[in-house]
């Protein structure tokens, strides 16, 4: 049965096309968001549309091991590391508000440029992936640059994580749509990698917390202070 | 031909009929959200009925824009109901204008209406009418792109084309992703546009934060009623517009009877729904302080460009 | 293999057994130890590499070329030293300064994990555990780097955190699309991570694709080098950190990076050719040169003006690689090395006045040669080496480096590098010397800290062998390791026999 096969294939494309959609989505809704506990929850849910992405793909190409990523992505990134998060907002006595240098419709639209910018970086890269997920790559890309975005145009340190984590997951698309994911070793490294990063960027929030008033990166307040420990 | 005068003339009693209904759907679900038991669904039909029996009182200090106003506003609101596919996907009236024409049918109401809030030099009619002007110029476009979006995923503008073909199923499978994004983004611009929950409250007159009903404070007896009427027409073209580009299940896609009633049938459930899911929106979200706005627009703005990009991403 | 497990092995076991409730002398001396057992296994591998050329292990995970056998001697050489500065710099400190003795054995505990994931860098064979280890660096020195628990070092961790992280995803999709290329061009393979398996097959990867990803490359590991556009979080963490993780961080963390980023540049050199790598390279070296030269100028503290040095030099080791001739390449391995030595000896001897004059100000800290004479002479000598004057390796390097640039028919680089350098030079020894010369000044010697343990004499002898290594190697480089650089040359230049003409330049050098 080729047509019905082919159909399932292109039903499965749109699957992943869709998935991977609601993946940006949630990117884009984080630069949106005003509270930093939305922010986290927003991360989670992306997380888990990231898994969910993973799973399509796994389903669709046969590769497996991407099943195993799929379900490290729904323990790790859309439970554990929120749950780390969300006790560190909770801990934080600052305004629970993100401050934004750029305003969020601003930031929205520079965004939806890089989203071209990213299209227009994957177009020459796109023939060596599989033809499955080859949408996806820009999608990918696209998160990236977004996370970066958060990062650099966020003033809270909760965001500057959540932008970082947000990278993360752009390059977990990027690596399962351009090659159905990494060998299964790097891709556990990666994952550890990231929870370690988490719990360390928590630890550091909470001795931040203890030693400033408030948690924000000074801008320029190096160099004021001369005299410190070597 | 006759036929097509009778499709015509059906259409428009569906469209002028129906419209209190689904308004009086959206009172009732938010009554019963709230607990209490909320008037009729059938009560806007008599309130149309005794504000038109009022006697119409006009400001003096207004011109002859005031007056012709509310029928303008009622003539292009109607007109733009007729272009809309309801229940029949290929309406005789389709020639007359494509899915451009529309938006700017409705946009030719609200001008008027922004004049006429001005018209009567009343401080709050001016409040209103600035209000407005700005939810427009930043609806449009939204609004334009993410018809943009959805003529390049049905690959027409004409609103015949666009129905019959995502009626086939061919648009919803082809390119879901570009679909549910414009989808996303014309559903803000429909709360935007007719004024509902978190752009504006129609169920309140408080002076800090009415846009539309601002405007329409000087107008009594049956202006009142034409611009009232006008409003929830123009709720239930967006309604219409959104139920049958992205839903078009069960419209009638050739003219027996049989399909038609289905597609009435259909039509009404379909319209029904969307404002019931409305009304719980209008509950569970608060209003949006109007600095605010932009960003909920803006956001709108940008589904609607990803719906574009993600076109030409996905098809080439 | 048995090496190579010792090498891996040693640091880790030593990160266990520093924690263990020993005095905190004894663990000290213990981790010394240790490092100097990694040091010597390092040491053991020099023959067998000259020998067989590669050294593989562990499912091929792990592979030493001459490269690599020059990256892990040099990592573990500066870890040995820095763990011997440790142990006298942690004496010296009063107790409410360095914190509890707990704290001191994860310091340890730390630093070990940090060397061993510098090594697992500099003897992997898979891209993807590169990146993973990478990273792991930045994750084990974080806390090093905040370990004062003071505002402004806690804000150093954490900028130093954000940004090699967000830096090193970008390497990750340097690694990824390697990876794709690789698979899109030849399958599947289950080593298609690998270096070796990837330069085998380079010229059929995809050039688009490979360009791409040497950008990327460049981006993230450059943040991690500290290349210019991408160095904000350099000077901040080297001043923070505890002085002997400067060095450290200074010494080899940056030039792992460099590692990783010369490995890409070889794969991309294969598959592209046509030095693409050397042009994508050349303006961040130039760009980092000429921004810390200004920045040198306007430092008042010594360690973040050895940062802003770091910096500098990071990027004439990328100017050297971008020239990518084989002198300018073997003067770039060269480099690296003199730069690791010379500046774990300057942050010691910052560490040694700071113990000395309580602070890292430069403008109180004047005449150290009357006030602490051999302090003072490490000071000098290493301020001299850094700023490139003639007797010392650096020149050595430096000046290989500017020749290679000119025999190549550049006229403009070499240049523009010998302006850039003078600057350095005025920027730099000015400050230095006038550290060095000068009256001490009153505050000085009024403030005579009393709650302090005396100053232990091992700090001192710290500085022994970098200042040791830095004036012989301005004369004579030891026979193993000379043929390591023509080697590691070899390696990136590609197949040109190379030995012969840097052997006969540097036959000239030293005649003269």
């Amino acid at each position: 049965m080729p047509v019905f096969q082919e159909l399932i294939h292109d039903v499965q494309g749109q699957a992943i096309n869709v998935c991977s959609m609601f993946l940006l989505l949630s990117s884009f809704a984080i630069v949106a968001q005003r509270s930093l506990a939305s922010c986290v929850s927003l991360y989670a849910m992306q997380s888990f549309f990231l898994g969910f992405t993973a799973m399509v793909v796994a389903n669709a190409s046969g590769v497996h091991h991407l099943y195993f990523a799929a379900a490290l992505n729904f323990l790790i990134k859309a439970w554990l590391i929120p749950r780390i998060l969300h006790r560190a907002v909770d801990r934080l006595n600052v305004k629970r508000e993100v401050e934004p240098l750029v305003n969020i419709p601003s930031s929205l639209l520079i965004c939806g440029g890089l989203m071209i910018l990213a299209l227009y970086f994957s177009q020459p890269i796109k023939q060596i992936g599989p033809l499955l997920t080859n949408d996806s790559l820009a999608l990918g890309l696209a998160i990236v640059f977004i996370g970066c975005f958060i990062m650099i145009s966020r003033r809270k340190l909760v965001t500057q994580i959540v932008g970082f984590l947000t990278v993360e997951n752009g390059l977990f698309l990027l690596a399962t749509a351009i090659t159905y994911g990494m060998p299964l070793i790097v891709e556990l490294g990666v994952f550890f990698d990231i929870l370690v990063a988490a719990l360390i960027f928590g630890v550091l929030l909470h001795r931040i917390q203890d030693t400033v008033e408030s948690a924000r990166p000074a801008e320029s307040r190096f160099e004021e202070v001369g005299e410190v420990a070597p | 031909m006759f036929g097509n005068i009778c499709l015509i003339f059906l259409q428009m009693v569906v469209i002028l009929g129906v419209s209190p209904f689904v308004v009086g759907l959206i009172r009732k679900v938010k009554a019963w959200l709230q607990c209490r038991k909320g008037p009729s669904v059938f009560q806007p039909y008599a309130d149309l009925r005794k504000i038109f029996c009022k006697e119409a009182v006009i400001p003096s200090t207004t011109s002859w824009i005031f007056t012709i106003t509310p029928y303008i506003l009622f003539g292009s609101t109607l007109a733009a109901g007729l272009l809309v596919p309801a229940f029949f996907a290929d309406m005789p009236l389709g020639f007359a204008g494509n899915i451009i024409a529309l938006v700017y049918l409705l946009a030719l109401g609200t001008f008027f209406l922004i004049l006429a809030g001005l018209d009567a030099g009343s401080a709050f009619g001016g409040m209103g009418s600035s209000r407005e002007a700005l939810v427009a110029s930043v609806t449009e476009p939204a609004m334009i792109l993410s018809i943009f979006a959805i003529g390049l995923t049905a690959g027409s503008t004409n609103l015949n084309t666009i129905v019959h073909r995502t009626a086939l199923f061919q648009g919803v499978t082809t390119d879901p992703a570009p679909h549910l994004l414009a989808l996303g983004a014309l559903f803000i611009v429909a709360l935007a546009e007719t004024g509902r929950v978190p752009v504006d409250n129609p169920a309140t007159h408080l002076e800090l934060t009415m846009i539309h009903e601002a405007m329409i404070l000087d107008y009594s007896g049956r202006y009142l009623a034409l611009v009232e009427w006008a409003a929830s027409m123009k709720l239930l073209v967006f309604l219409s517009l959104l139920v049958n580009i992205f839903a078009p299940w069960g419209i009638a896609v050739e003219a027996t009877a049989g399909a038609m009633t289905l597609g009435l049938v259909a039509y009404l459930v379909k319209v029904s729904a969307l404002a019931v899911v409305i009304g719980i929106l209008e509950c569970t979200v608060a209003k949006l302080r109007l600095f605010r706005l932009s960003e909920l627009l803006g956001a709108a703005f940008i589904l609607a460009l990803l719906a574009v990009i993600f076109f030409y991403m996905f098809r080439g | 293999m048995n090496l190579l497990a010792a090498l891996l092995g040693i640091p880790a076991g030593a990160a266990v057994l520093v924690l263990l409730p020993f005095p905190i002398a004894v663990v000290g001396r213990l981790n010394v130890l240790c490092m100097l057992a990694t040091l010597l296994t390092a040491g053991a591998m020099v023959p067998l590499v000259l020998a067989q050329g590669t050294l593989e292990g562990l499912h091929h995970f792990l592979r030493v070329d001459a490269l690599s056998c020059l990256m892990v001697l040099l990592v573990s050489l500066t870890s040995f030293l820095a763990s011997f500065y440790s142990v006298g710099y942690w004496e010296s400190q009063p107790r409410e300064e360095r914190g509890s003795d707990q704290k001191i054995r994860g310091y340890y505990a730390l630093v070990n994990l940090f060397v061993m994931s510098m090594l697992v860098v500099c003897t992997t064979d898979n891209l993807g555990v590169l990146w993973v280890a990478l990273e792991a660096t930045t994750l084990a020195s974080a806390f090093l780097v905040g370990f004062y628990n003071k505002e402004a070092s806690l804000q150093a961790a954490w900028r130093y955190l954000i940004i090699c992280s967000l830096g090193i995803s970008f390497a990750l999709i340097g690694v990824v699309l390697a990876f794709a290329s690789a698979v899109s061009a030849a399958g599947f393979h289950e080593y298609a991570l690998n270096w070796s398996y990837l330069t085998s097959i380079a010229d059929q990867l995809d050039p688009t694709a490979l360009k791409l990803a040497f950008g990327f490359a460049v981006v993230g590991f450059g943040t991690k080098a500290g290349l210019v556009p991408m160095h904000g979080w350099l000077p901040d963490a080297h001043s923070e950190a505890p002085t002997p993780v400067s060095a450290l961080l200074s010494g080899v963390l940056l030039k792992c990076a460099l590692y990783a980023l010369i490995r890409f540049a070889i794969l991309v050199n294969h598959g592209i050719g046509d030095n693409f790598s050397g042009s994508i390279l050349m303006p961040f070296g130039f760009l980092s040169v000429g921004i810390a030269a200004l920045y040198l100028f306007g430092q008042t503290q010594i360690k973040r003006l050895l940062g802003y040095s770091s910096i500098e030099h990071v990027g004439v080791i990328t100017i050297g690689l971008s020239f990518g001739s084989p002198l300018a390449v073997f003067g770039a391995l060269f480099h690296m090395w003199n730069h690791a030595m010379t500046k774990s000896l300057l942050f010691f001897t910052a560490g040694n006045l700071y113990l000395c004059h309580h602070t890292l100000s430069m403008q109180k800290i004047t005449g150290s040669l009357r006030l602490t004479t051999g302090t003072g002479i490490a000071l000098l000598v290493g301020g001299l080496a850094l700023s490139g004057t003639p007797p010392f390796s650096i020149f050595i390097s430096e000046f290989s480096i500017v020749s290679a640039g000119i025999q190549l028919g550049y006229w403009v680089a070499p240049l523009l590098l010998i302006v850039l350098l003078v600057v350095i030079f005025a920027g730099l020894f000015s400050q230095l010397s006038r550290m060095a010369f000068g009256l001490p000044s009153e505050d000085a010697q009024d403030h005579e800290p009393s709650a302090s343990p005396p100053i232990s004499s091992l700090t001192g002898w710290a500085l022994v062998i970098p200042m040791g290594f830095i004036v012989l190697m301005g004369w004579f480089i030891p026979g193993p390791l000379f043929e390591l650089f023509s080697e590691g040359t070899r390696i990136i230049t590609g197949d040109v026999p190379v030995e012969t003409s840097i052997r006969s330049w540097w036959g000239n050098v030293w005649q003269e």
